[in-house]
């Protein structure tokens, strides 16, 4: 029973080094919890930033990719894990509003915020950030001249060329898949003939642009990904590059935004509150290109120069109303699904 | 002194032991004999406390050990296959029963070393177990049962598991062991050859019950019973309906006068002497020793010692 | 009868992991099957029932993992064959690299063979292995490959190889020998092990997600789906119901044909290495291919550094990347801390109930038996979410405490632990305890010689299995929150592969293999503690 004890004790101890080392909890209520999804980045040194503005600590918590993030909230609606939500998008922001998750705070920084993103009048979220998921191509790749609409993805000169990720199982998936409702006619039609033109269709993201995509050395010169997937390119090259070696068919952008909300039975509303106005101040709004990869929701954010160089945004991107997009979801990925996978 | 009384062991409805009682003097070895399954093996658990008992005593020096544990019985005991501890090498195995009697390591160390000497396993007290060979093993399994000095030495088959010279040499070599420990013992064999090696007395057990005890000489002459006497090896048991009789294989002699006229059918040379079967008239074989060689079909005439014909029950 | 307990110390045995799986699996797991069925349970499994997806999706689970068990046990029990012949340091050190395929993330692996398909052409054309069933199974096969290996593998070692020896002798061949003799004998060894590789293989999430493709589903990619994609917690309650019921019916199913083992004679002569040249070279042909391949793609990709080769990828993992909240290393370390309190939890409870598997009333025996297995058997999803709802209150309010990882991952390493120690303990010999007694060791003090020392040869051997669960952060982690300062290994790994670029890809792989590093090295260390050969994990 000594390695036993001595096991239980190694516990013990390896607890309290862990607890000490992390804690940065304090008792007197000036701390608040961040509840976010796996892509959230907050630097070290905004965070201290915060806590020396308003004196009040913050631990975040992960939960997981939005969808998660955003069930697993609903599920302790009652009892929530923290104090404020970073991460909701306009796909899922229905849910959470008819699942009143969120306490309504206008945020004293909403005025510099660019036109057309904050959705709700009710100020129940706050938009933070936004980005296009857009069909990317590979420059050299692709067999017959730069696509440029979306029309040009079923054209027959491009078969087998597109990849995209399943709306069941994939964000960016999911926002292609609304751009197309919001932008074709008719939209049953425009897939069969994205099937008939052998789109291929992966579960994730990863495999996408890592497998099929010729960034990953695959053969498909054409993915849905992300606006700011070229920039990316870029900026973590191996060897320096002057220009992407992607493009963005910015016909097929649909604007995905981001929002932050009070959760509702916070233990500390007043700190959520400073929070979201923290989320809007140039000093975090302009560490957000280069780490998350999206753009600034404040109009005054100074854009990197990666960014102002290689990253694009449509002029006029799809957009679809949170509302119709909660209810009407299950029914058009059912119907993607019988069209695009049997 | 080891004193059993009136032993009962039950095995669910069956009776392993029924009302066996026995005496073991403070320096001698009994030789349990008898054939598997007779429950000579369960008599020995339960003396060492690993079975329980139905009814009667266990008199170690006048005090009963039925109702203690067996971590409190003070007796020794060495199982078939050597049950030595395989994760402890060869001296902590022979201190083990030092260690629980909380004797300190300096004495156990020398005690380790005098046993290991005593079993003619002078410096082998870092080998691993693993890398031992059979005899070895017991011997090693030996000196541990002997160290913690128990007044009362079990055995149960302890050579079972080896080959046959290998046993025979141990046979020779265990009883002045025990001599120099002075411990009483009782070696439990199915093999009569063994029991007569190591045994002071023989013990005769059949159906759990005690069937004879005595010296060797007295039970292998003066056999009680025709079970106990088939058990011994004897092999002229005749039965004529009425009575059962012996005919000592040392019995017979060839002599021109005698009265059984027989021919031989077979003959054996064993340690120096011939055995040699032959088959009456009557077409009764019977087996004896002789000390001159006769060839096989050969007809002779037989005297027979009226003296080494035992009347069995 | 040599009594082995005292009854303060038995109630304490049986407390303890009793409590602990109670508390952090049964608590959790009924709280949300019982919010998700609350209300229109019932219409749920009605719904489900009636749906062809659904019961083409459930039959699909089933013999997928049916047939990766077998495939798995066809492939890996000659290897396991092999490695019972080795001894000492060379069977610790295959056995600790086989473990390497189990704790890969599976995004990488899926990566891999990806890229492997496409060099040997088998992306396109006739053989097509994307998205199909093929490339699922091999996958799995490749991940547990190391479940059969170790557990068969130390087992057979343990066998007394005179009786094969004899088999020959007597004029059976090779092929008889191994069906007539051995196999009946490995049976307890096959059984637990293969029963772990299907409940793995029946709850396995990414590799159907990605190797699969969207066109696959399992019952845990429904769960999934239901419970985050439609917030349809109902379904995915009832999902999660037909989930259980099929792994409680395979767990006791298997628990039944486990008989309990043959005492081992103390002592077995070990077969000798006298297979022949071609048996074992076709043998290490399949591992290196099956196993090596993959990771060999992976070594590559970590020291490609655009055209040309070179370390920095694992340079840079020490600078902090804007992606990442914290260096890798940091997220390296992190990872360690929490292998070594999720073992340490696995190890104290997985011992304590592998005394009461042994030495308990019938009824408890069960019950720990089955209860122990079961989050293996169980979807991420459920306890995630059954965590979320049932420890929400104080004290019990762990939710966001950092000691939920480490449990989590402790449920998954539980049941290696019980596996490896309960046949260890069975093995011995009772005679060892009685000479024990006899030679005047009180039952506790008898338990402290005997039972401990033993039962900790085979708690070595489950610790190391734990710990790679824990590195690899198995499923069981996935739905329960994490705190971004906390960040651990696999999960900085994610966030790498989820932004463009080259650099980050090649960071990816670089710590991708670092884990492999790590997890080879702790295995071997702690299997280096002791050595075993009586069956367990």
């Amino acid at each position: 029973m000594h390695r036993v004890a001595r096991l239980l004790g190694v516990i013990v101890a390896l607890g309290l080094m862990v607890a000490a080392c992390a804690d940065d909890e304090s008792l007197d209520g000036m701390s608040i919890t961040v509840l976010t999804h796996d892509s959230f980045v907050i630097s070290e040194e905004a965070l201290a930033a915060f806590t020396a503005q308003t004196g009040i600590s913050v631990s975040i918590q992960t939960l997981g990719d939005t969808g998660t993030m955003v069930s697993e909230t609903i599920l302790t609606a009652g009892n929530p894990l923290g104090d404020v939500m970073f991460g909701i998008d306009n796909t899922f922001l229905q849910r959470g509003l008819d699942a009143d998750l969120f306490e309504a705070y206008e945020s004293t920084n909403l005025g510099g915020v660019r036109a057309g993103l904050d959705l709700d009048p009710e100020h129940r979220v706050t938009p933070i950030d936004f980005g296009d998921v857009c069909v990317n191509y590979w420059i050299d790749a692709v067999p017959h001249g730069i696509p440029t609409s979306l029309k040009d993805l079923t054209d027959p000169a491009n078969a087998g060329q597109l990849v995209v990720e399943s709306p069941e199982t994939s964000s960016p998936g999911l926002a292609f898949l609304l751009a197309t409702i919001a932008a074709t006619p008719d939209w049953e039609q425009y897939w069969t003939d994205l099937v008939e033109n052998g789109v291929s269709v992966t579960s994730g993201w990863e495999e996408a642009y890592y497998g099929e995509f010729v960034a990953g050395g695959g053969d498909r010169s054409m993915v849905v990904s992300y606006a700011s997937s070229p920039a990316a390119e870029v900026f973590f090259a191996v060897e320096p590059m002057d220009a992407p070696p992607t493009g963005v068919l910015l016909d097929s952008c649909f604007r995905q935004i981001e929002f932050a909300g009070v959760l509702a039975g916070a233990q500390n509303t007043a700190g959520a509150g400073a929070f979201i106005d923290f989320l809007l101040t140039p000093t975090f709004q302009e560490e957000i290109p280069l780490s998350m990869f999206v753009f600034p929701a404040l109009e005054a954010a100074k854009l990197p120069q990666e960014f102002l160089d290689h990253a694009q945004l449509a002029d006029s991107p799809h957009l679809l109303d949170p509302a119709e997009i909660e209810a009407n979801r299950d029914t058009w990925v059912d119907r993607w699904v019988e069209i695009v996978l049997r | 002194m080891l004193e059993i009384q009136d032993l009962v062991i039950r095995y669910g409805d069956v009776e392993a032991v029924s009302g066996l009682s026995l005496r073991v003097a403070a320096d001698e070895t009994v030789a349990l004999l008898g054939p598997s399954g007779c429950g000579k093996s369960t008599l020995l658990r339960a003396i060492a406390g690993l079975e329980p008992v139905a009814a009667g005593a266990v008199l170690l020096d006048g005090v009963n050990l039925v109702d203690r544990a067996p971590h409190e019985r003070g007796v020794g005991m060495m199982f078939q296959h050597h049950a030595l501890f395989p994760h402890r090498d060869v001296a902590a195995n022979i201190e083990f029963g030092l260690r629980m009697a909380g004797i300190d390591e300096v004495n156990r160390r020398r005690r380790t070393s005098e046993l290991l000497e005593l079993v003619d396993l002078a410096g082998y007290e870092r080998r691993d177990i693993a890398t031992l060979s059979g005899g070895e093993a017991q011997r090693v399994a030996l000196a541990r049962s002997l160290a913690p000095n128990p007044r009362v030495l079990l055995l149960d088959e302890p050579f079972g598991s080896l080959d046959r010279s290998l046993r025979d040499r141990l046979v020779e070599e265990l009883p002045p062991l025990l001599r120099i420990a002075g411990v009483a013992a009782i070696h439990v064999t199915h093999d009569h050859a063994e029991a007569f090696g190591v045994g002071d007395r023989i013990a005769v057990m059949t159906d759990g019950e005690l069937a004879q005890a005595g010296t060797p000489e007295d039970v292998w002459s003066q056999p009680a019973s025709a079970a106990v006497a088939r058990f011994f090896g004897h092999r002229n048991i005749i039965d004529d309906g009425e009575n059962t009789r012996l005919i000592r294989s040392d019995a017979a002699s060839i002599d021109p006068s005698g009265e059984l006229e027989a021919v031989v059918v077979r003959v054996r040379f064993c340690d120096g002497a011939f055995v040699v079967r032959f088959r009456t008239g009557s077409g009764t074989e019977l087996e004896f020793i002789l000390g001159e060689r006769v060839d096989v079909g050969a007809a002779v005439r037989l005297r027979l010692d009226p003296d080494r014909q035992i009347p069995l029950t | 009868m040599v009594t082995v307990m005292s009854r303060l110390t038995r109630w304490v045995t049986v407390l303890v992991p009793g409590a602990f799986l109670a508390l952090f699996f049964i608590y959790p797991v009924v709280s949300v099957l019982g919010r998700g069925l609350g209300r229109d349970g019932l219409d749920a499994f009605g719904d489900l029932a009636s749906s062809g997806r659904i019961r083409d999706t459930i039959w699909f689970t089933v013999w997928q993992a049916v047939v990766s068990t077998a495939i798995t046990v066809a492939v890996a029990l000659p290897a396991a064959g092999i490695v019972a012949r080795l001894s000492g340091r060379r069977q610790r050190l295959v056995r600790a690299l086989v473990t390497v395929p189990f704790v890969l993330p599976t995004v990488v692996v899926a990566g891999a063979f990806e890229g492997l398909f496409d060099r040997f052409g088998l992306d396109s054309g006739a053989i097509r292995l994307r998205h199909t069933v093929w490339a699922v199974l091999l996958a799995h096969v490749f991940f547990n490959y190391a479940v059969i290996v170790r557990a068969v593998g130390s087992y057979w070692s343990g066998l007394d190889g005179r009786l094969e020896d004899q088999a020959r002798i007597l004029g059976a061949s090779r092929w008889q020998t191994f069906r007539e003799i051995t196999l009946p004998r490995l049976r307890p060894a096959l059984l637990a092990s293969s029963a772990i590789v299907f409940l793995f293989s029946f709850t396995s999430f990414g590799v159907v997600l990605i190797l699969g493709g969207p066109r696959r589903a399992t019952i845990e990619t429904e769960i999934y789906r239901f419970a985050v994609t439609r917030s349809d917690l109902s379904s995915a309650a009832a999902m999660a119901v037909v989930q259980l019921v099929a792994v409680l019916a395979l767990i006791m199913v298997t628990t039944r044909l486990e008989r309990r083992r043959p005492v081992t004679v103390v002592q077995p002569q070990r077969a000798s290495l006298a297979v022949t040249r071609r048996w074992l070279g076709a043998n290490v042909l399949v591992a290196m291919l099956l196993l090596g391949a993959p990771i060999g793609t992976l070594i590559e990709r970590s020291v490609s550094v655009g055209d040309r080769y070179g370390l920095d990828n694992y340079r840079a993992l020490g600078e902090r990347v804007q992606q990442l909240p914290a260096p890798a290393t940091t997220a390296l370390w992190n990872s360690l801390v929490f292998a070594v309190v999720a073992t340490s939890i696995a190890a104290a409870v997985g011992m304590l109930a592998s005394v009461v598997v042994i030495h308990g009333t019938r009824w408890l025996r069960h019950v720990f038996d089955l209860g122990l297995t079961l989050p293996l058997g169980t979807s991420a999803v459920t306890i995630g979410f059954g965590i979320l709802i049932a420890l929400d209150e104080p004290p019990l309010d762990l939710r966001t405490s950092w000691w939920i990882v480490p449990i989590a991952h402790a449920l998954v390493g539980i049941p290696f632990v019980v596996r490896s120690v309960v046949p260890a303990l069975r093995a011995i010999d009772p005679s060892l305890r009685e000479a024990a007694a006899v030679l005047g060791a009180a039952p506790g003090r008898v338990r402290r010689e005997i039972d401990v020392p033993i039962g900790m040869r085979g708690l070595v051997v489950g610790a190391g299995f734990a710990f790679a669960v824990s590195l690899g952060e198995f499923g069981a982690t996935s739905f329960i929150p994490r705190r971004a300062d906390l960040l651990t290994a696999p999960v900085a790994l994610f966030r790498l592969l989820g932004t463009p670029g080259e650099q980050l890809r090649g960071q990816a792989m670089a710590l991708a293999v670092i884990i492999m590093v790590m997890v080879a090295t702790a295995v071997l260390l702690i299997e280096s503690a002791r050595s075993s050969n009586d069956g367990s994990i």
